[in-house]
């Protein structure tokens, strides 16, 4: 039994509207360490999201059914009756909640001059819970560093729920505090969305190491470029890259002598080659090293491979 | 001597009368200043740097705005709902009922975009402000007809009772 896990997953139960939380609580323990969100959708049941799919959590009776004034007392409790505050990811669709939780959030947009300015009107919510696994990386560190000790800059692939963001907060984590053989590394994070370090009120609420800055709730490509001027880190990570310009700035940087670590959402490093803004990225030859994350039977798989340096400009 | 000494008490009796009533209306407008400053604090510390609800009642609520800000963050620990925490905290305020409801009402603009919950929060020390300026204004004459009033009572009943 994972005694972690079901500890995390009532830490994310408590923060439920009474009414559900109790529901929650009730699963056994055995359930409990297997979810990974709690999904909250307006009339219907709550329902867990495991490995194995979405199971409910609650009878499907009328008074176990998700109101929307569970889901509003629900945002209200998260954001601590400060929506103001945490407008910006609610934009955006999603809220950092305090314990290293993150609210997925759905309802009506509110559009000003064709953009989101807000959302209004709550029909779901995804309450991820946040795993962190403590020296998942720690095997993996050395095959990214050169015979010098320098980390080989990286991308972490994986298909989305794969388990990319995990190994690249312990590699964080690893590179930040070094080991016998391995000084440790200054280690700057743009954390646009709040998964890496889960920051609440200017506190990472995950381990990252001591030699760790956190730039949170910034666009990569302007993360990268304030902390490139501010904190001369010896390594930048993101997460999930996924425009051109988030691409520009990681340039910018390795032509600075950073070492980047970024995850993409892609299969292996095929897929990569396939898709024309990748090709783009792989053609600037800032990544050397590629893990790609599976699924083996006894969890996550890390497979390190050397990146190859192609041609932007043809045709997949 | 009974009937002198019982004279001299209903004396101090309308003596401690004005002292007491002259303070409560003193304490209302240190109130209203105290509110008044802390809103402003707040509404500027939400422009600029989205502080959240707890963290402002926390920094603000000391002196006399603690009678409101103190009570609601303690509330809210509870996971008692912020408006349900600031209409209790509100009506529990020794000021004029109108400013109560005034101020009441502010728990439910809180929890909503920036320029809103600063706005709130600054009508609200303005209506405040103003409340106090008017009572500043009819203080002295207030002060003085309490204290007449006070003494003239103590002396009427002293007379009687001598």
């Amino acid at each position: 039994m994972d005694n972690d896990r079901i500890r995390r997953y009532e830490q994310a139960a408590e923060l439920l509207p009474p009414r559900l939380r109790r529901l929650a609580l009730e699963l056994p323990d055995a359930r409990k360490e297997r979810v990974e969100e709690l999904r909250l959708r307006v009339r219907q049941p709550m329902t867990a999201l495991t490995r194995e799919g979405e199971l409910s959590v609650a009878p499907a009776d009328r008074e176990a059914l998700v109101t929307a004034d569970d889901l509003e007392r629900m945002i209200a409790g998260v954001t601590e009756y400060s929506r103001y505050a945490s407008a910006e990811t609610l934009r955006q669709g999603f809220l950092t909640v305090r314990g290293g939780f993150r609210l997925g959030v759905c309802g009506t947009a509110v559009m000003r001059e064709g953009a989101v300015c807000g959302l209004k009107d709550f029909s779901s919510l995804a309450l991820r819970i946040v795993c962190e696994r403590i020296g998942i990386a720690a095997d993996v560190v050395p095959r990214l560093c050169d015979p010098t000790g320098r980390l080989q800059s990286t991308l972490i692939l994986s298909p989305p729920g794969g388990g990319k963001t995990t190994l690249l907060r312990d590699l964080i984590r690893c590179l930040s505090l070094g080991s016998g053989e391995r000084r440790a590394l200054r280690v700057a994070v743009v954390d646009e969305r709040g998964e890496l370090a889960a920051s609440c009120q200017g506190r990472a609420q995950t381990e990252l190491g001591g030699h760790t800055d956190v730039l949170d709730g910034c666009p990569k490509a302007i993360g990268i470029t304030m902390l490139l001027r501010a904190m001369s880190p010896q390594v930048i990570a993101v997460d999930e890259i996924a425009t051109r310009e988030d691409i520009a700035a990681m340039c910018a940087a390795a032509n600075c002598g950073v070492s980047l670590l970024a995850t993409i959402h892609a299969r292996g490093t095929e897929e990569l080659a396939r898709k024309p803004l990748w090709r783009e990225l792989l053609a600037a030859g800032v990544f050397s090293r590629a893990v790609i994350v599976g699924a083996g039977e006894d969890g996550r798989t890390y497979t390190v491979e050397e990146l190859p340096c192609i041609d932007g400009s043809a045709q997949p | 001597m009974h009937r002198w000494l019982g004279a001299a008490l209903i004396l101090c009796g309308g003596l401690l009368a004005r002292a007491s009533l002259l303070e409560s209306g003193r304490r209302a407008q240190r109130l209203r200043q105290a509110l008044s400053a802390a809103f402003e604090a707040m509404a500027a510390e939400i422009g600029e740097l989205l502080t959240p609800v707890p963290a402002l009642l926390r920094r603000y609520g000391h002196g006399e705005a603690e009678r409101l800000l103190a009570p609601v963050s303690a509330a809210l620990s509870r996971g008692v709902p912020l408006r349900e925490a600031w209409e209790q905290a509100s009506a529990a305020l020794p000021i004029g009922e109108g400013e109560r409801r005034t101020v009441a009402s502010l728990g439910a603009r809180l929890d909503s975009e920036a320029e809103s919950a600063a706005s709130a929060l600054r009508l609200t020390a303005s209506a405040l402000r103003r409340s106090y300026e008017r009572n500043e204004t009819g203080r002295r004459e207030k002060e003085r007809l309490i204290t007449s009033l006070c003494i003239t009572i103590s002396l009427f009943l002293t007379i009687l009772l001598a």
